[in-house]
């Protein structure tokens, strides 16, 4: 019985971690410093210098830093916050036709299923998009699904 | 269920096996899927190992003693609730638990990693799965647990009796995951690192972990202080043994790398270090498996008959190589364009800190591998003791004491004479006033006053900041309480630090009142007869002796005084196991915010008296008052906290002087 038991494990463990291997091979490719990654590393250096700001309004507060010294280090990362938002927009900028062509592959992929069933057309840049989408993820302008102005997918 | 534990045991060794090959074949070639594949196999493994565990622990429950390791660690006699402590009370099984821990640890990491680790997680993973190889290999091919005798013994030898106390529900465990868990910030540091992520992007996960491993092994640390003191029957909780030391070096520069990480996160300084410091540290958990498993230097706790030892000073020795041969493969890219603009500023601080951390481990692990020194070039093993770790690391950690009452204080890049000077005067008054008072009312040993006093300086110094912030925002409408919360839900990494840092005062509290002012006095007493120790009297009553299967009790009746008030009766008992040839002791502790009363019974004298060991152990209670809060400054400190927008950060009175509820993060 352990034995019988222990051999369904074993296949059990072997087909749960075959099974990425059996799947699609379509989008395969392990992206190597994707502009994904850049993006996330931009964040993340981004948010940092907002936890830096805290940090000093906070020892401002408690008197551990002159106006002066607290001036000038907000400023300095006042810039830094600036060079990171604009890298930021840089790399959206770069992403933004690989976006689109995925929030179009997702978008045919919930028709099909049958999850969306009305479309719209973006007041701004035209683009097609689920009706009850709160932002058009191309200009991410507000209002896209306004009650009519849809074509109904089939 | 044995057979069904190995099987599971073998199935964990290949999947360790698997997943580092899967992972780097995965980024060699570029294919998702094998790396997809090999993130399932560090998934997979909690749940293969916890099967292996209940195999074991289901050998325990039904008393199967074809198991060699069940008949070594248990017998029939055993209570029922130490089939736990049984599990890891040997060296397999304690392997077996390790392993466990490990893997649980391994897929929580690679499951909640950020995103920024995304890129190196393959390497982080191998890295993880390489570490978790070596103990599967050593108990599939040295030192298995699920080994079957030649024969079915009627019952086993039995759990050591030293273990049969409620601390080693814990602390053995916490100690055990305490230094295993080392290896995942060491994991995320060298995956990182062999990725070529170099920069900062590993900072905050290495972070996190780096605590957790901390809190984990200090708990650990903690526990066992506090079993050596109610069991061991010596009176203390720290003797500097090796294993304990083995225990306390990781921990030291621990604490020294999340200390300086800090610094890379802020300013992106002190790459190459930190790099350093999480190998070292990795390092000396490495080497605290090889003084616990048949290490060369004798200890009262580690596993003497085992020869594996070697094997994990072996796997140490590679690990270092290995890693530091990475470190300078990457050394280029590890420079950073910031310097160290003050000696005056929290970074400097924080170096500080850390060279007073690595001194003290080096000094310790100078004191735990002299006994081999002295032999190999003496001819005669000469063992260092107590007093030599007391005269060398007590400085040291006072000056880390001080260090910590001045360090908040300070701003990063650099900070201005009279500002630092106006934020000491009210700890620096304080630290006075304390002194004072203790030499009124009669301290005066000048180490004592230095400790005590700049306990008293490190705790009004964070009241101070906690008063000062609170107030600030009661300015602007909140009443004291919520701006309090507030104030600490805003900052929760600086504010928990500070909970961490009053725990230290405490234990500086206990540590200093015992070392210097505990009274120490052995008695023999008859019948009705009474001694006096320090303020106390203490009254030896009667004593019995009871035979038992595995052992005989023999439980003093004591009443103790102080004065002539009558303070209780107390039953401290001393068992002998022939089995084991160990006697173990159950002090009589009357615990008070000021101090001990201890009594240990010796042995019955032919005549009817008793020897009792009577220790006064002042202030020891803030000791053990200092783990809770070590795990509430912790928690404290890692609770999330969401990200703030650029809106909400450069908007006037934001953030810091915000409601502590954060909007969304939102793309800039």
């Amino acid at each position: 019985m352990p034995y019988l038991l222990g051999l369904l494990l074993a296949l059990t463990t072997a087909a749960l971690i075959a099974w990425p291997l059996l799947r699609s091979r379509r989008a395969s490719t392990l992206p190597r410093r994707s502009a994904l990654d850049a993006l996330m590393e931009v964040r993340r250096r981004r948010n940092q210098v907002y936890d830096d700001i805290q940090t000093l309004r906070l020892d401002q507060e408690l008197g551990h830093v002159t106006a002066d010294q607290y001036s000038e280090a907000f400023e300095s990362h006042r810039l830094r916050a600036a060079l990171l938002l604009k890298q930021e927009e840089e790399i959206m900028a770069e992403l933004a036709p690989r976006m689109n062509e995925i929030e179009d592959e997702v978008l045919a992929f919930r028709q099909k299923s049958g999850s969306v069933l009305i479309t719209a057309e973006c007041e701004k840049c035209g683009r097609l998009q689920d009706a009850d989408a709160p932002l058009c993820p191309q200009c991410e302008t507000d209002g896209i699904g306004l009650a009519g102005s849809g074509t109904e997918a089939e | 269920m044995a057979d069904l534990g190995y099987i599971c045991l073998l199935i964990a060794l290949a999947l360790a096996v698997y997943s580092p090959v899967a992972s780097m074949a995965g980024v060699r070639l570029g294919s998702r899927q094998l790396t997809l594949s090999a993130h399932r196999a560090i998934l997979l493994g909690p749940l293969v190992l916890a099967v292996s565990t209940a195999g074991l622990v289901g050998a325990f429950v039904n008393a199967d003693f074809s198991v060699s390791y069940v008949a070594e660690h248990s017998s029939r006699a055993m209570a029922p609730q130490y089939i736990w402590v049984a599990f890891y009370a040997g060296n397999e099984g304690s392997l077996l638990f390790i392993a466990f821990a490990l893997s649980v640890l391994a897929a929580i990491a690679v499951h909640f990693a950020p995103a920024s680790l995304r890129p190196s997680m393959p390497h982080i993973g191998a890295v993880l799965m390489l570490v978790q190889l070596l103990f599967l290999a050593v108990m599939v091919f040295l030192a298995n647990p699920f080994a079957r005798l030649d024969f079915v013994p009627p019952d086993g030898r039995g759990i050591n009796p030293l273990l049969t106390h409620p601390g080693m529900f814990v602390h053995p465990p916490m100690l055990m995951t305490g230094l295993i868990s080392f290896a995942v910030p060491f994991s995320i540091a060298m995956g990182s690192l062999l990725a070529g992520r170099t920069t900062d992007e590993w900072v905050d996960a290495g972070r996190t972990w780096g605590i957790i491993s901390w809190a984990l092994l200090g708990i650990g640390l903690l526990l066992g202080g506090w079993w050596a003191y109610t069991i061991l029957g010596w009176g203390g909780y720290w003797a500097w043994d090796p294993v304990e030391n083995a225990g306390f070096m990781p921990w030291l520069v621990m604490t020294a790398f999340i200390h300086s990480i800090m610094v890379q996160k802020r300013r992106g300084m002190f790459r190459m270090w930190n790099l350093a410091l999480v190998i070292i540290a990795f390092g000396f958990a490495q080497f605290g498996m090889f003084i616990n498993r048949g290490g060369p230097v004798p200890s009262v706790h580690s596993f003497g008959q085992s020869t594996l030892g070697w094997i994990f000073l072996a796997f140490m020795g590679c690990t270092m190589l290995v890693s530091f041969a990475v470190f300078f493969w990457r050394y280029n890219s590890l420079k950073s364009s910031q310097t160290l603009e003050s000696a005056l500023s929290r970074e400097a601080a924080f170096l500080v800190n850390n060279l007073l951390f690595l001194g003290i481990a080096f000094v310790t692990l100078w004191g735990v591998v002299y006994p081999l020194i002295s032999e190999l070039f003496q001819g005669e093993i000469v063992t260092v003791g107590q007093p030599f770790y007391n005269q060398v690391n007590g400085p040291m950690f006072l000056m880390l004491i001080l260090l910590m009452g001045v360090a908040p204080y300070l701003p990063w890049r650099h900070a201005s004479w009279a500002t630092l000077r106006r934020a000491l005067l009210v700890p620096a008054a304080a630290a006075l006033v304390a002194v004072l008072g203790l030499i009124l009312i009669g301290v005066y040993v000048p180490w004592a006053l230095i400790s005590y006093g700049l306990c008293a300086f490190v705790t009004a110094g964070i009241l101070r900041e906690w008063a000062r912030g609170a107030h600030a925002r009661h300015r602007r409408g909140e009443s004291y309480p919520v701006a309090f919360g507030r104030l600490i839900a805003a900052n929760r990494p600086r504010y928990g630090g500070y909970v961490v840092h009053l725990a230290v005062v405490l234990l500086a509290l206990g540590v200093t009142g015992s070392s210097f002012y505990g009274i120490q006095r052995d008695i023999a007493l008859s019948p009705g007869e009474s001694a006096d120790v320090g303020e106390y009297t203490v009254k030896y009553i009667d004593a019995t002796a009871r035979a038992f299967p595995d052992r005989t009790e023999a439980t003093v009746e004591v009443q103790a005084f102080r004065g002539d008030t009558f303070l209780g009766t107390y039953y401290p008992r001393r068992d002998f196991y022939p089995g084991f040839n160990i006697a173990s002791t159950l002090a009589a502790i009357r615990s008070t915010p000021l101090e001990d009363l201890y009594i240990i019974p010796g042995e019955l004298l032919e005549d009817g008296r008793t020897i009792l060991r009577v220790y006064v152990n002042p202030l020891v209670m803030w000791m053990w008052v200092a783990g809770p809060l070590l795990i509430v400054g912790v928690t404290v400190a890692l609770w999330p906290q969401r990200q703030p927008s650029a809106a909400y950060a450069f908007s006037p009175g934001g953030l810091a002087a915000g409601s502590g509820r954060r909007p969304e993060a939102s793309a800039g």
